[in-house]
């Protein structure tokens, strides 16, 4: 059994990599190892697995038995303690500095346990903002060219297109397709143990998103909330509808949020003041209301990215209902991606011409971009909303 | 503006503790007269709190040799170190805001004397982290005054002090409209007070009339003021409005966030069973029923098309006033524009 076997239709790229692990093995020995190189770039659509065929990587790189997957070393980097494999995303929207120099300053040491160093930088399209002068990337530039002997950098991103030139021209690409229908369904039965039919429903809905097609099929509020957002279409008839709606919608995105961030941040908050001795007799606890606020500075930006994520997750269950909608109304002899949901669909294609259905399409992308910024998100979606209802008041 | 009465004998060290500057800067004025009242010749130091060190103090303390009388003015005091040079890598050094212990302990022993030649006056901010040092300098027998920000009541309060100081009798709603028509800043209150008594003829009691003709209207306006113009149907004084309200510091996401609340009102009341009694269609729709009379008035001239145009209208500004824009001013003036537009093409 073999790290690379979790890795979902990337054959390719399973291939690619295991060359190279063996060629790293040369490398090590103090031969040349060609298909071996200290930077490489993992690009694919979201859920394509780039988080984990670079975990996959890692195991590989430090593992005895080439990623085995059972031994210690294999076990720590999955459950992210392994000492010489750092992951890190981006704790807001973008990387910051501070962030990237921690990680160079890191890179430059030898290996402690395994035989490589190996950093992991999810979503490495986070790393250049025009706001910060493209600092982020350029901090990791040099690290990136020439790095110590043994550390290896793994940069995760969805194209080509997202990384800045320079990064890309120093890394080796490696491409991950979106897994099939199909292929994501066969590992739904086989590996997490899903009825046929709900993992049917789940890949086709998650469009080849092995993560969101696991979160369906596990958890009965994803699928509440999938089906929340099909019946939603139907229920924009008033303008109170529309706003109740949107309401709703920022409610559940807070919960989801709420959910994913609960506990960290008390526990965060504790670990600081214990780091600082607060409440220790006859300590005096010198900065720790700039730590606590720093801390905090952080945890509400997390908390801002992880509900717009959140309201965008809803808004693509939305896009895709409309786009089962247009398939209905041309007739055209696709499969569905919201199979399940037959009536909602043939009813609103049987309300509006295919002309409106693109226009409410256009909206749904419209209001994606418009929530990347800064608007709030409820007068936003009451906007989107009231156009649903009726699109001829965008023009 | 100067004080006519003699000022009282200063004491030998006052601490001014708050950041409203004009109040402030009168009551380092106050000690200045008293001391100039004794002296006229006396000499007036205005340091930072930095330059005040242990060698200066000694040295202003040290008795002089024409035994002329000092004031000596310590501004910057209790600042905190957030406020200073922010690249201040050198943790043990003191805040430049905060005092030398034996500086404290000269002061304290100092503000004891009982017919002081010299007179200090500490202007303090009072952040949080000079509030010890502050209460050091307090053990002594220091006068303090305080300079904090007033509440609502502490500035109609300074309106009516100022005109008693001045000696002009007012009517009693004089206050209340000159704090709604200037705005809440001392300065241009007791700019605008001594200007109202030089410009009215002393006979007879100052009275609210007066003040409206002196402000001529301007009237402190807030994003709500906008709302209930463009809900009216009214652009024309909805921009007005705008502009006053920018003017008067009213930001462009406090300006959209309150026109939606508007919004949601009005589509709220629209949905509200009109065979109800009024409190209880309220309740049925989330409104209380002051805000449902108004809204069902406001309804007459927005369709429900109308009212889509106008979310769209204001999602498309608060993206723009919170960054997507270059000029925000501008793309509020566009939003009321367009909103103006909604209402009429119905």
């Amino acid at each position: 059994m073999s790290v690379f076997d979790g890795l979902v239709g990337q054959e390719m790229a399973a291939h690619e990599l295991q060359v190279a692990v063996s060629d790293a093995q040369l490398v090590l020995g103090g031969q040349a190892g060609p298909a071996m190189t200290h930077a490489w770039l993992f690009v694919g659509p979201p859920g394509s697995g780039r988080s984990l065929a670079a975990r996959a990587f890692a195991q590989a790189l430090q593992c005895q038995e080439g990623g085995c997957g059972q031994c210690k070393d294999c076990l720590d980097i999955a459950n992210r303690t392994h000492p010489d494999v750092v992951m890190t995303e981006p704790v807001g929207v973008h990387y910051g500095v501070e962030d990237v120099r921690e990680l160079v300053a890191q890179a430059s040491g030898s290996p402690i346990r395994g035989r490589w160093r190996v950093f992991v930088l999810e979503d490495a399209d986070r790393l250049e903002s025009q706001q910060m002068d493209w600092k982020p990337a350029n901090v990791l530039l040099k690290a990136i060219e020439e790095p110590a002997p043994h550390t290896v950098w793994i940069l995760c991103a969805p194209s080509l297109q997202d990384v800045i030139a320079t990064i890309k021209s120093r890394c080796r690409v490696v491409s991950l397709r979106t897994p099939s229908a199909s292929e994501v369904t066969e590992v739904l039965i086989t590996k997490y143990g899903a009825e046929p039919e709900l993992a049917a429903a789940a890949a086709r809905i998650s469009q080849g998103h092995i993560g969101q097609a696991r979160r369906y099929v596990r958890d009965e509020d994803t699928r509440n909330r999938h089906s929340d957002v099909m019946n939603l279409p139907a229920s924009l008839t008033t303008l109170d509808a529309c706003i109740e709606a949107a309401a709703q919608f920022v409610e559940t995105a807070d919960e989801r949020m709420k959910d994913s961030v609960k506990g960290r941040d008390t526990q965060e908050r504790e670990d600081v003041r214990q780091v600082y001795g607060v409440g220790a007799r006859g300590i005096e606890a010198r900065g720790v209301a700039k730590a606590l606020n720093d801390l905090e500075k952080t945890q509400k930006r997390r908390a801002k990215r992880a509900r717009s994520d959140a309201v965008d997750l809803a808004l693509l269950d939305l896009l895709s209902f409309y786009r089962d909608v247009l398939m209905v109304q041309w007739g055209a002899d696709v499969s569905l991606i919201n199979k399940e949901f037959a009536a909602q669909l043939h009813a609103a294609a049987a309300g509006a011409s295919p002309e409106i259905t693109m226009r409410r399409i256009e909206e749904v992308l419209r209001t994606r971009a418009t929530l990347s910024g800064n608007a709030a998100p409820r007068l936003v979606l009451e906007a989107l909303f009231a156009t649903l209802r009726d699109p001829a008041v965008a023009h | 503006m100067t004080t006519h009465k003699i000022a009282p004998a200063p004491p030998a060290l006052t601490l001014v503790v708050g950041t409203e500057e004009l109040l402030a800067d009168r009551a380092v004025s106050l000690v200045v007269a008293g001391a100039r009242g004794m002296d006229p010749q006396t000499d007036v130091r205005d340091i930072s709190a930095g330059d005040l060190t242990f060698p200066a103090i000694q040295e202003f303390l040290s008795p002089s040799l024409f035994s002329e009388r000092r004031v000596v003015v310590v501004r910057g005091l209790g600042m905190g170190r957030a406020e200073e040079v922010a690249d201040d890598d050198d943790e043990s050094a003191p805040a430049s805001g905060s005092l030398d212990d034996r500086v404290v302990a000269a002061l304290v022993a100092h503000s004891k004397t009982d017919e002081p030649d010299v007179h200090f006056v500490l202007l303090h901010r009072n952040a949080n982290s000079g509030r010890g040092q502050l209460n050091a300098l307090k053990k002594g027998k220091a006068t303090v005054t305080d300079c904090k920000t007033p509440t609502r009541k502490g500035y109609t309060d300074f309106v009516a002090a100022e005109f008693v100081s001045l000696h002009r009798p007012i009517t009693p709603d004089v206050p209340e409209t000159m704090v709604a028509a200037a705005g809440r800043d001392l300065r241009a209150l007791a700019a605008a007070c001594g200007q109202l008594s030089a410009d009215y003829p002393a006979k007879g009691r100052l009275d609210r009339q007066a003040v409206e003709s002196f402000f001529a209207g301007r009237v402190e306006v807030d994003a709500f003021a906008i709302a209930d113009a463009i809900l009216a149907g009214d652009t024309g004084k909805a921009l007005v409005a705008t502009r006053q309200a920018i003017a008067g510091g009213a930001t462009g996401p406090a300006i959209t966030a309150a026109l939606a609340f508007n919004f949601r009102n009005l589509i709220k009341a629209s949905s509200a069973p009109r065979a109800m009694p009024l409190e209880q269609a309220a309740a049925e729709v989330g409104l209380r029923d002051w805000q449902l009379r108004k809204a069902r008035q406001q309804l007459t001239g927005w369709s429900p098309d109308a009212v889509a145009r106008a979310l769209r209208a204001l999602a498309e500004a608060d993206a723009n006033v919170k960054g997507a824009a270059v000029d925000a001013e501008y793309a509020i003036e566009l939003m009321i524009i367009k909103l103006g537009r909604a209402r009429r093409a119905g």
